[in-house]
């Protein structure tokens, strides 16, 4: 309403200029028909309630304005949410992961040292294996030793004492030779 | 560690098989002419070829 006072006052304004003896109010007077197509102008866009249409237009634009700013906001709230979710669940998951490195490491250590535990068990029997088997075949190369040393010596005493003995003489001193054997071998 | 041990030991014996051999066989020697040169000399009533019993004794041991 006071915008409408200052158009009336500004519109009034050129009479002051044909307060010298000019005619203002006359159809030949150029500055009095655009001032009253003004008014008229106005006076129209007043009835016809353009100012309200356009404050209706404008709040119903802000509403929308204000509606699209709480949805962003809440959009806006939302996403932080789920940012603060999947942070929250990428910080769980690492941990969990480190937690199985950390088990699969402590696990494959342990496995390690198990089997060199049981490596050097293994050794150990085969060492123990091999030292019997060493100490067998030690008894038994010195019986085959012995067996043979004996065999060939009462070989060749037999054959030295028949080569170089009367006939008659011969099975006496293979029997002593026998005797003597069985002698020095107990 | 262990393994690379049992591998050194394991090639030890392999060259000292050899050895052994060797030595048996000196022993076998030693202990035969010894055994034959003693019942020759028991129950031979003359004098005794020694080297004729060991030279006998070598030819039994290498046959």
């Amino acid at each position: 309403m006071r915008s409408f006072f200052f158009i009336v006052a500004f519109t009034l304004y050129p009479l002051s200029s044909y307060a010298a003896g000019d005619v203002f109010f006359s159809l030949k007077n150029t500055n009095f028909i655009v001032s009253l197509s003004f008014i008229l102008f106005i006076g129209i866009l007043l009835y016809l309630k353009v100012p309200n249409l356009l404050a209706g237009l404008l709040d119903k634009r802000a509403e929308g304005i204000r509606t699209e700013l709480d949805e962003a906001k809440n959009l806006r709230e939302e996403a932080q949410t789920l940012l603060a979710t999947y942070e929250r669940k990428q910080k769980e998951i690492s941990e969990q992961a480190e937690r199985i490195i950390k088990n699969a490491k402590e696990e494959a250590k342990a496995v390690a040292v198990q089997a060199q535990k049981d490596l050097e068990i293994s050794i150990e029997r085969r060492m123990q294996a091999a030292v019997e088997q060493l100490e067998s075949a030690e008894t038994a190369a010195i019986l085959e030793i012995r067996d043979t040393a004996i065999s060939v010596a009462i070989g060749v005493a037999a054959e030295v004492i028949q080569n170089h003995s009367k006939e008659a003489d011969q099975e006496t001193f293979l029997e002593n030779s026998i005797t003597e054997v069985s002698k020095k071998l107990h | 560690m262990q393994i690379y041990k049992l591998q050194i030991v394991l090639k030890k014996v392999n060259r000292s098989s050899t050895n052994i051999k060797a030595k048996a066989t000196s022993s076998i020697l030693d202990v035969a002419n010894e055994i034959a040169i003693d019942i020759v000399a028991k129950v031979s009533p003359g004098p005794i070829d020694e080297k004729l019993i060991i030279k006998s004794v070598n030819q039994k041991v290498t046959e």
